[in-house]
């Protein structure tokens, strides 16, 4: 009996996917050489952005969980490291040849406030950029989650977090810069270094494949599904002993750290941080690079976030209106992509957990592969699964 | 015999209406008690009030001589009582044996669930589930492509996975063909070697298969209880739900 169940095993990382994501991340490795400084900074940028979209797809596209919130865990993270390089600017690079920060002598501070000063120490700053935003997802998670608030109320109570905390940190300039955020921060250093662009770009790209491979090694676990039987009937999950709850809170926090890590990054790079990237805005755009990369698939928002950058890049060139062509290519992928970018490729999906050892029958691969070449039938299934999940709504 | 579970004077309202009024029950080791009664009499409430999902207003439930009241459905479940809802609550978009995994004893915590092993006892026992629901060779199968009827089994499967030491079964039969429904009473047989279970049933037939004791809940009371025969004989159970099925049949 039990030899039926022999050949189950987790599905191991597949070699092929393995071997390319090796070659990716090398030809990634390489490419400031290939490209040039402003390519570099951008790529840097997007990278950042992959990984602040693949946090949201831990919690929306794994949990179910649509957060507009994901741009203040990032920018928190980004403050944290902000205050660090601007308290390390040395007095003569300062404005006002102070060691108290330009926006601060311009609001009529005349010391320190006592909450930003430890901020001037590397350790603190860098324990500050990952708990400051996990500890605040922690509480509004820990509130949202086990008073049992759930679908569209979690979402707007996120978009109230990110307005709310906007208004916040414009109020308060003589602590946070106001609406220009805080800028002119100093380069930043490690250990007497100074870390150039292309290093940070190192360091970005190591961090970002780090988040995916962490990903897919969580969601790939007992966790993952776990938390996509959250997505699909949290109740059910329930009555099997699980407390929903705490996975909730778990996923949540983990993913405002990874945002926040991010946001710590993008300072160096960006040189600045301000209040639009707490804006509901930028919250949305977070939203979009999952949508358009694919739910519940880590690789496709992270590929969403770098192709869409490089679109609006050259998009800007031409017109000031590149929103709407991201907007237009939103509603193709959520018209007709269901699944998003990577429903085009279905063997990199993972889709399953756990698969029987014996592989796809010839007539499974050939059936792939019609679905593939035969546009007709794939746009048939689209409209078929539209009208199904139309009538579950009901 | 010490009753596994034990149900005193439970009532449940739902803003100002009592849908459950003082009702007592035991479930023995290893027993099937089944609960008739008419649509609206607090079957479901029973099962509901059980599990922690509504609250009880008065009354008490005992799990194995402990207090149960009100106890959150995570915890309930932690303890050893498995419910199976009326509609299959089974994951769509899994396989059989994901599912079947999902529902295993002991990784209920997020660490555990991280690092977790698919190990061998762990195949052995889903295979044992699967084997007692009839889906061996439906384990790789995803749940979406089930028939109504495989679900049903799915989600019993999923149920005796926990290793509960009672099992709640809220309509296992509905929508299920007669083979199917025979086939599931076979299925309970063979559980109750296991696990006591509580069954909420309609079909009389199928209650006769597999019933050891009945229970006849009438709006929120307990009406009988007793074997077939008994109930069967029982002058205010033919009046108020038996008998009116028997007049449903004969006018149809």
């Amino acid at each position: 009996m039990t030899q039926v169940l022999d050949g189950v095993q987790r599905s191991t990382f597949p070699v092929k996917l393995f071997i390319t994501a090796g070659i990716v991340f090398l030809i990634f490795f390489i490419l400031p050489f290939l490209v040039g400084v402003f390519q570099t900074a951008l790529i840097s940028k997007l990278l950042l952005f992959g990984a602040l979209a693949i946090s949201l797809d831990l919690v929306w596209g794994f949990t179910g969980i649509l957060s507009f919130a994901h741009g203040v865990f990032f920018t928190l993270g980004g403050y944290a490291m902000a205050y660090y390089l601007k308290l390390n600017l040395s007095s003569t690079n300062n404005n006002y040849g102070v060691e108290l920060p330009d926006f601060m002598v311009w609001n009529g501070l005349e010391q320190l406030p006592w909450f930003i000063a430890p901020l001037k120490f590397f350790p603190i700053a860098i324990l500050a950029m990952v708990l400051v935003p996990a500890v605040f997802a922690y509480i509004i998670g820990w509130f949202i989650f086990r008073s049992k608030v759930s679908g569209v109320y979690i979402t707007i109570i996120t978009l109230a977090i990110s307005s709310a905390l906007t208004t916040l940190f414009i109020s308060q300039q003589a602590y946070t810069g106001g609406t220009n955020g805080i800028t002119d921060v100093a380069v930043l250093t490690l250990l007497g270094i100074e870390i150039t662009d292309i290093n940070l770009y190192w360091v970005i790209l190591i961090f970002t494949t780090l988040v995916l491979a962490g990903s897919l090694w969580l969601t790939r676990s007992n966790l993952g599904l776990i938390l996509r039987s959250i997505n699909e009937n949290e109740r059910r999950i329930s009555y099997l002993g699980y407390d929903v709850a705490s996975f909730k809170i778990f996923i949540w926090t983990l993913s405002a750290a990874i945002a926040g890590i991010a946001g710590g990054l993008f300072v160096p790079l960006n040189r600045f941080i301000s209040p639009v990237y707490l804006a509901v805005a930028f919250g949305t755009q977070v939203v979009i690079w999952v949508a358009i990369g694919g739910r519940g698939t880590l690789f496709g928002p992270l590929i969403a976030a770098l192709l869409l950058g490089q679109v609006q890049n050259y998009a800007e060139r031409v017109t000031q209106d590149w929103q709407l062509i991201v907007g237009i290519l939103l509603l193709v992928v959520v018209l007709f992509l269901p699944k998003g970018l990577m429903g085009l490729v279905p063997r990199i999906n993972p889709d399953r957990l756990l698969m029987p050892s014996p592989n796809p029958s010839a007539g499974y691969v050939q059936a792939r592969l019609l679905d593939w070449f035969t546009p007709l039938q794939g746009a048939f299934r689209t409209v078929q699964e539209w009208l199904i999940r139309g009538k579950r709504r009901h | 015999m010490d009753a596994v579970l034990s149900v005193k004077d439970l009532t449940v309202v739902f803003s100002g209406f009592r849908a459950l009024k003082g009702v007592t029950l035991d479930v023995g080791d290893r027993e099937v008690v089944t609960i008739i009664g008419p649509n609206g009499a607090g079957k479901s409430t029973l099962l509901d009030a059980i599990v922690g999902k509504s609250p009880v207003a008065s009354g008490h439930v005992y799990y194995q001589g402990h207090e149960i009241t009100n106890k959150s459905p995570h915890e309930v479940a932690r303890l050893g009582i498995g419910r199976k809802f009326q509609n299959p609550n089974v994951y769509n978009e899994l396989t059989v044996f994901e599912n079947i995994l999902l529902a295993l004893k002991g990784t209920h915590g997020i660490l555990a669930s991280i690092t977790s092993k698919l190990t061998r006892a762990k195949k052995d026992k889903i295979a044992w589930v699967l084997e007692r629901i009839g889906l061996l060779d439906k384990a790789f199968v995803k749940v979406s492509s089930l028939s109504h009827g495989q679900k049903q089994w799915v989600e019993i499967g999923m149920v005796i996975a926990q290793d509960p030491s009672i099992v709640l079964l809220d309509e296992p039969t509905a929508g299920m063909t007669s083979d199917e429904t025979h086939l599931t009473g076979e299925i309970i047989k063979t559980m109750s070697q296991d696990h006591s279970v509580v069954v909420i049933e309609h079909d009389m037939d199928f209650v006769k298969q597999i019933a050891q004791r009945i229970i006849v809940l009438h709006q929120g009371e307990k009406l009988a209880e007793g074997s077939v025969a008994e109930v069967q004989n029982n002058s205010k159970v033919v009046e108020v739900y038996l008998g009116r099925e028997k007049i449903d049949i004969a006018a149809a």
